[in-house]
């Protein structure tokens, strides 16, 4: 049974109202003043404008039902869509209006279809760097052809979210995570997966990897079919991004802040498929987490984490970091920090960090591809500032590195250099605690 | 927004552009301005508003009528005291309505969707240029087109404080 429906939105009267009624105001009170007939005439109509919007008739209540989803790979972003108008409204007499996200730019201008009492339109954006976005709803509003009136339809909005992160963050799933307590809460530590021991032989999916068809089999068989392995799932890890400002300004600081949630979710993503236990930590201010756990739902806990986490306007000290990290988290769960390193913040958090016993593994977006050229500076000052800024850069990654592995982000849309890493524990450098 | 159509934005309008040039021609030729300068004007406004509607930002496609209203006003201004300027101008009036309908961002033939929207202004103005040419001259005419002007001036009135009432959807009794 449906509730009490919402109140209808108002009707509004446009702006091109306004115009056509002041317009015909002005002709008829010059041609008063004038004596000119000619401008009576030419104003009457004008002035009659929107009695003629108002015998069109505006639906009480337009309704309509959104569906859409997102498709393309790595930088190219199609949102699909289709608006179904509800009679008595008729899709001829309603606009949409789209609006994008400022991660993403255009690639063409959206392409919309009326198709019977439906909308059906295409918007093709470009993510130029990884990301996680949520794609505004679409603006539908009801109008009388001559657009003078307009009344919001009502349109339940299903929430879409843009998700572009290095492809080599699909597969990091793999690797074998520390275990942090011995009995991991539901987290299985046995199932069936892509790799581990081989278990059997199943019927292969369309979309299966050729290296995990079993040839030799599907010969036989006449059809394809894939082993199947059996795999320990066992580890823990925690995603915390450094949500402070540093001296690179706000718009930049947003930027890499944005970089390190698209990358914090592709991690995510990887892990909880794979059933292992991921938490994640935002620290602006103060610290805002999601406790470990797997699932899918944890999947949605982190993703809406990651949406709201803004740049904080007042930098925490790391300390308060690292104590509120220890009070949500065990000590020892593998930590990846997503910290830029513009400031020396970024170094103090993982001393504290490693002090309460999380062992840290960085990864830094680096702020060099962010800088623009200036215009008071020739182009032979401009490569040796970029020069000095990257050897600041890499001796500051270089003291980092003592305290801790680094992963120097540069390349935004590859992150090989951290899954090398998380394969090869060996290289971890020198252990918490 | 932008649809699909397989007509560029412009030439979708160019009837509704055709018959406001048309008219625009009319009144310079009977402007006290001179045929030349009057046509200049006239051309001028229309070329600007047809630009400003094609514009993708909406704002620019807002206030596309400004110009025109301009360019039309001063060639009726101009205009002397005749049947054929006054009718002319009341068309033309009733002509940037029918041009507003034919949005090219909007579905095909909302000229003709809108036909209201344009159709009860166009009724208004034939009655009053029929009645003050055809009407035997009196003080009643007056009266009734000043009556006429008071009730439109209410109504829109009411209408801008309260557009629901301009609201239709079912009938609340069967």
């Amino acid at each position: 049974m449906r509730g009490t429906p919402a109140p209808a939105a108002p009707l509004r009267w446009r702006a091109r109202t306004f115009l056509l009624v002041g317009g015909g105001l002005l002709a008829i009170a010059l041609g008063v003043a004038l004596t000119q007939p000619a401008l009576l005439f030419l104003g009457l109509p004008l002035l009659l404008a929107p009695l003629g919007a108002v015998v069109y008739g505006a639906p009480r209540r337009p309704e309509a039902t959104l569906t859409w989803v997102v498709d393309g790979s790595g930088p190219i972003v199609d949102v699909e869509g289709r608006i179904e108008v509800a009679p008595p409204a008729r899709a001829e007499d309603v606009e949409v209006r789209f609006a994008r996200p400022p991660a993403l730019a255009e690639r063409s201008v959206p392409r919309v279809r009326r198709e019977g009492n439906a909308i059906g339109f295409t918007l093709a954006w470009r993510a130029d760097e990884p990301t996680i976005v949520p794609v505004p709803a679409p603006r539908v509003v009801w109008s009388d052809p001559a657009g003078l009136l307009e009344r919001a339809v009502a349109m339940e909005v299903p929430s879409l979210v843009v998700e572009r992160y290095p492809p080599e963050l699909s597969r990091i799933g793999t690797v074998r995570l520390e275990r942090t307590i011995a009995l991991p809460g539901e987290t299985r530590s046995r199932r069936i997966g892509a790799t581990g021991e081989f278990f059997g032989i199943r019927e292969a999916a369309p979309s299966e990897p050729p290296r995990r068809v079993n040839w030799r089999a599907s010969a036989r068989a006449g059809r394809l079919l894939a082993n199947e392995f059996q795999l320990d799932r066992t580890g823990d890890v925690l995603l915390l991004l450094d949500a402070r400002p540093s001296g690179q300004g706000r718009a930049n600081d947003a930027r890499l802040l944005g970089l390190a949630a698209a990358a914090a979710a592709g991690v995510a993503d990887g892990f909880l498929r794979e059933k292992a236990r991921v938490g994640v930590g935002v620290f602006g201010e103060f610290l805002d987490a999601v406790p470990l756990a797997a699932g899918r739902t944890q999947r949605l806990r982190i993703r809406r984490t990651l949406l709201r986490a803004r740049l904080a306007t007042d930098a925490g000290p790391p300390e308060r970091c690292a104590v509120a990290v220890r009070r949500q988290f065990p000590p020892g769960v593998t930590t990846i920090l997503f910290s830029s390193l513009a400031g020396d913040e970024g170094e103090h958090l993982i001393t504290f960090l490693r002090r309460r016993g999380f062992p840290v593994i960085v990864v830094s977006p680096s702020p060099l591809p962010l800088q623009r050229p200036d215009a008071l500076l020739s182009a032979a000052e401009e490569v040796l500032v970029h020069r000095m800024a990257r050897l600041v850069r890499r001796d500051r990654l270089a003291r980092v590195w003592q305290e801790a592995p680094v992963v120097d982000w540069e390349d935004y849309w590859s992150l090989a250099g951290l899954v090398d890493l998380l394969r090869r524990p060996g290289r971890w450098g020198r252990r918490a605690g | 927004m932008t649809d699909s159509r397989w007509l560029p934005p412009i030439v979708r309008t160019l009837p509704t552009l055709a018959a406001l040039g048309a008219l625009s021609v009319v009144l310079a030729s009977v402007a006290r301005l001179g045929f030349a300068t009057g046509l200049a004007i006239g051309l001028a406004g229309l070329a600007v508003a047809a630009l400003l509607s094609v514009a993708r930002e909406g704002q620019f496609r807002s206030v596309a009528p400004a110009p025109l209203l301009l360019s039309l006003g001063t060639l009726a201004a101009s205009a002397p005291l005749s049947a054929l300027a006054e009718i002319t101008a009341g068309v033309a009036g009733v002509t940037v309505l029918a041009w507003i309908a034919n949005d090219p961002f909007r579905p095909p033939w909302g000229v003709l969707r809108g036909a209201l929207g344009w159709g009860v202004p166009g009724l208004a103005v034939g009655l009053a240029w029929v009645s003050s040419f055809l009407l035997p001259p009196s003080a009643a005419p007056v009266g009734v087109a000043g009556a006429l002007l008071a009730a439109t001036v209410i109504a829109l009135a009411v209408l801008f404080a309260e557009p629901e009432r301009a609201s239709g959807g079912p009938a609340s009794t069967i």
